[in-house]
């Protein structure tokens, strides 16, 4: 895929492709084929529960800084390369993940998540190994084409309107001030980060496991992220996407200024292939600068 | 008995029109047999059984078996096969050719789909050709194809966005890319 952007790459198999005499020049020490690769400006894609082996290479990512933004989850990624490859080719020929889009400066500008993978080759903190068990994938498949098949039959766009003030809006959308206080404008706020558009809409779905794939595929189609407190409030990134969108579903602190917006937003999350969600938050919301971003490792949630 | 001239020479227009018609239709909407041209598809098509390709390389560029010539219109394979000309690595197109073979293109078009089950094999450059440089394609679904042995990619993308590339089995290729990046997808 070459400069292919916001597409969704799901359930393939990609098997015993390329040649290991194949390279980019003569003194490259791995192959430049691969099962599934991304190149130029490809950005925002979706390669979900694809099954990637025998290849000289399972998933090469290109240099030159512009793949970014992608999604690269749940995959089995394992035997690239073939041991005959190896035998005749050497270990650096190939590998399960070849990453030549992380350098020592940007070490992760894709998202990977439970991969299952063995030999990573790239800058960036390696996602292999990674053997973990996919034991909720029937709950999510399930859920999935639950949730397809009730929306299908519906209307083509779904439309839900958000009060700040409204007796309606979901408990979990609120806005009210919690501890942070809605007129400092420093704070530090812990939460996990979710689509937003999900969340308001259920909460409880939005940050359940079985939501991962849903809002992964929203992600990749713009749908805004924000940071949603124990106390149900959600703090929208100034900057968009940009910083937590290598963190959906993880537990974050984050530091900077809050300012109250009073504009009406609307955030359009995509339903199939087809049809669209929107939900309009009106009333207002909260939008933070965020100076500093660390991710809260599960060892210290518990003193988060 | 006997028709007037005027009446018989409209009849044998309408008959040839007729004919012309249905001819369009019928290569349209149901493909099997050898192509020797590529086959610009403007309705939903389907294949009625096997398809061997031997379109001649005369343009620069893409000589694809198969195009897209619409938009908001489907190719289903049927459970048919689709088979270039070459067997890689032998045959398999250079970086410096100007003009190669592809299966099936799709270049600037918009919610179009090839569906499967079906194979896409032994072309010189792709199997399944998704966009170019300059001519960007959006809203395309490949689901279920079987793209195997063929030289480059068995299928290649670019410049295409929000599209779906679904179930497909991409084996075998890139055995002949003579040096260039390439791969299943």
């Amino acid at each position: 895929m070459v400069s292919g952007k916001n597409n969704r790459v799901r359930l393939n198999t990609f098997y015993g492709n390329g040649s290991a005499t194949s390279k980019d020049s003569s003194s490259a020490t791995n192959s430049n084929n691969f099962g599934l690769g991304l190149f130029g400006a490809s950005q925002n894609n979706l390669l979900e529960k694809n099954k990637i082996g025998g290849n000289i290479n399972g998933l090469y990512l290109g240099g030159g800084g512009k793949v970014t933004g992608n999604i690269i989850r749940r995959n089995v990624i394992l035997g690239n390369p073939p041991a005959e490859a190896i035998r005749q080719f050497g270990v650096s020929i190939g590998a399960d993940i070849q990453d030549k889009a992380a350098s020592p400066t940007t070490p992760s500008p894709n998202m990977f998540e439970d991969n299952h993978c063995l030999i990573y080759a790239g800058a960036g903190p390696s996602p292999c190994p990674n053997l973990g068990e996919h034991e909720e994938d029937a709950e999510q498949d399930a859920v999935g084409a639950f949730v397809r098949n009730r929306l299908a039959s519906q209307a083509r766009v779904f439309s839900a309107v958000y009060r700040l003030n409204s007796p309606f809006r979901p408990k979990a959308a609120r806005f009210a001030a919690s501890g942070e206080g809605p007129d400092s404008n420093s704070v530090t706020v812990t939460g996990k980060v979710v689509e937003a558009a999900c969340f308001m809409m259920h909460a409880p779905a939005a940050t359940r496991a079985s939501h991962r794939d849903c809002g992964a595929a929203c992600l990749a189609r713009g749908v805004p992220l924000a940071i949603a407190t124990d106390a149900g409030v959600l703090y929208f990134s100034a900057d968009g996407n940009q910083r937590l969108k290598s963190l959906l579903n993880a537990r974050v602190r984050a530091s900077g200024t809050v300012l109250e917006k009073h504009d009406t937003m609307e955030l359009k999350m995509p339903v199939g292939d087809k049809n669209q969600m929107v939900v309009r938050v009106e009333g207002g919301y909260k939008q933070i600068t965020i100076q500093i971003l660390e991710k809260i490792p599960p060892a210290k949630r518990g003193a988060a | 008995m006997t028709q007037p001239l005027s009446r018989r020479i409209t009849l044998c227009v309408f008959c040839a029109f007729a004919l012309f018609v249905c001819g369009a239709r019928a290569q349209a909407n149901d493909i099997s047999g050898t192509i020797n041209t590529t086959l610009v598809l403007y309705n939903d098509s389907e294949l009625s059984g096997d398809v061997t390709c031997a379109v001649p390389l005369t343009n620069a560029g893409p000589n694809p078996c198969i195009s897209f010539g619409a938009d908001h219109i489907t190719l289903r394979l049927n459970g048919h096969t689709i088979t270039g000309p070459v067997t890689p690595p032998t045959g398999c197109s250079l970086p410096s050719d100007h003009m190669f073979g592809v299966g099936i293109a799709v270049l600037d078009r918009s919610d179009v789909k090839i569906e499967g089950p079906g194979i896409i094999q032994h072309f010189e450059r792709w199997g399944v050709l998704v966009g170019l440089t300059g001519h960007p394609n959006s809203e395309v679904t490949v689901k279920k194809v079987t793209a195997h042995h063929n030289c480059w990619s068995g299928m290649q993308t670019f410049s295409t966005t929000d599209s779906n590339f679904e179930e497909n089995v991409f084996t075998s290729d890139s055995s002949g890319s003579n040096g260039a990046g390439c791969g299943g997808t």
